[in-house]
Order: C-alpha cells, then sequence, then structure tokens
C-alpha cells in the first residue's frame, strides 16, 4: 500500500486507524445514515443525515444541532475498498476538502486509511513562484510522520 | 534562482529532519511560544534549544522578535501556520471521530455475536 506524498499546492492530512470489525462493516458504517447518526458527531454535537445519495455523484448533507450543517459529494464509491467525498463544513468556515477512505483488508480487521486534502488557496497558489508549495508540502509531509 | 530553491529546499529538509525541530514546529504550530517554553517538554538545555531554533530559523521556516530579554518564536508564513493550524485542526476532528466509530463497531458486533450466539462453536 503505498499512499502519495503530498504533490500539490494544497495541505495534507493522512491518518491511519485500525478497527476490530471486517472491511464490509467498516466501509457501510460510512456511507449508511442510521450507522453514521450514531458515530459521526462534528464537535461532539448530535447530527441528522438529511440527505445522502450513496453513488457515485450523488451528494450529502448533515445538518448538526447547532443549525451549521456539513455538505458533500460522492466522488467515489467502491465498496468495499475506497471511498472519495467532497467535504465542506460551515461550522468550519472551511472552503470545500477532499476527504479519500481506503479500507484495507486485514481478515478480522481493517486498516482505513484517510487523506484531508485542502485544495489550495489563490493565496498559496500566488505563492508557488518562490518555491513555497514544496515547503508546504515538506511541513505537512513532516507534520504527517510526525505522529506516526 | 533554480539553484537558489534547490539550496533552500535542502536546508529546509535538513532543518526538517531533527524529530526535536519538527516537535518545535509543531509547537509553534499552535503559536508563538519563548526559548525557555520551547526547551521544557524536551530533557534538554536552553544552549541546545537554542541550536536547533538557529537552524529552524536558517532554513526560513521560523521568526524571532526579542521581547525585553526573552526570544520569542513563531512559525515563519502565514500559509505555513495556516496550513498547519488546518492540520492539527483537523487530525483532532478525525481522531474523535475515529474513536466514535471504533465505539459504535465495537457496540454493533455485540449485538451482531449475540444474535450468533445460540448456534455459536466457539
Amino acid at each position: 500500500m503505498i499512499i502519495p506524498p503530498a504533490s500539490h499546492n494544497g495541505t495534507t492530512l493522512i491518518l491511519r486507524r485500525t478497527f476490530t470489525a471486517p472491511r464490509e462493516r467498516v466501509f457501510r458504517a460510512w456511507i449508511e445514515p442510521e450507522a453514521l447518526e450514531h458515530w459521526l458527531k462534528p464537535r461532539g454535537m448530535r447530527m441528522t443525515v438529511s440527505k445522502l445519495e450513496a453513488r457515485t455523484g450523488g451528494s450529502f448533507h448533515f445538518d448538526l444541532e447547532n443549525g451549521s450543517s456539513i455538505v458533500g459529494t460522492y466522488l467515489q464509491i467502491a465498496p468495499p475498498e475506497k471511498l472519495v467525498f467532497t467535504w465542506s463544513g460551515e461550522a468550519m468556515r472551511d472552503r470545500e476538502t477532499v476527504v479519500t477512505l481506503e479500507f484495507l483488508d486485514q481478515g478480522p480487521l481493517t486498516e482505513v486509511v484517510l487523506t484531508h486534502e485542502r485544495l489550495s488557496s489563490p493565496e498559496q497558489r500566488a505563492l508557488a513562484a518562490g518555491g513555497w508549495p514544496s515547503l508546504l508540502d515538506a511541513l505537512t509531509e513532516v507534520l504527517n510522520s510526525f505522529r506516526d | 534562482m533554480v539553484n537558489n530553491t534547490s539550496e533552500q529546499l535542502t536546508t529546509v529538509f535538513m532543518a526538517l529532519a531533527d524529530p526535536t525541530r519538527r516537535a518545535i514546529l509543531e509547537r509553534l504550530a499552535h503559536g508563538e511560544a519563548s526559548g525557555t517554553e520551547l526547551a521544557r517538554p524536551f530533557s534538554i538545555s536552553v544552549p541546545a534549544i537554542s541550536k536547533h531554533l538557529r537552524v529552524l530559523k536558517n532554513a526560513d521556516l521560523i521568526l524571532h522578535r526579542k521581547e525585553g530579554r526573552t526570544h520569542m518564536f513563531r512559525l515563519a508564513a502565514k500559509p505555513m501556520r495556516d496550513a498547519a493550524a488546518w492540520l492539527e485542526q483537523y487530525r483532532h476532528f478525525w481522531e474523535e471521530q475515529f474513536d466514535s466509530l471504533e465505539s459504535y463497531l465495537q457496540d454493533t458486533s455485540e449485538e451482531e455475536q449475540d444474535v450468533d450466539n445460540t448456534t455459536s462453536i466457539s
């Protein structure tokens, strides 16, 4: 399993976690509304799935108890291996970001590799001439590797 | 120009190669700190931390200013500070979601096992 290094002008977070459950179950937990409402708790808040079209090109809409919401579009749904979606949360005052989940089969266990990319801002692109993207990529890599 | 950039990157990568210096950068992602504050989590002297800070400064990764006799340090450029803050915010966010997913999978697995218990072979 090779994780591509951060090679763009944005910022990339990579996290891994091994779960004690077979791959199909872990995958389903990310696209079934009942499951998501049970465990996905942005900033500890209760969340309601008001829309979830579990197909490539479909979109989702999660309402948080403070009135804000998280919205996105599924860019790729390939059960039980890979899930890619855009993610933007009003609560986090964020631009659109992209989350990629890879589910690695380890028998009774499943390793999940989460890659969360922040798309580069015009400001970051403007710095492209000065070698800053490479610097940002280097920093990103370092901060990601630091807790491995 | 190309040489300057690649030279700069070499300096940066060398600065980042050391775990103590990476820890310093991570600390600075949370905000400005004095040399003494930066030395505290490590069992090394202030002169030793100063050496690390000099390397980071030469690589243009951090900036420093004097406040009386105290040297204060911060991450160098706004895009880098932003990137670091963003990473920390989402790292925290997803770690929490992973914890929650872990308990959810455990709870629902017990339910499945309860159902299976009647025919269980192990």
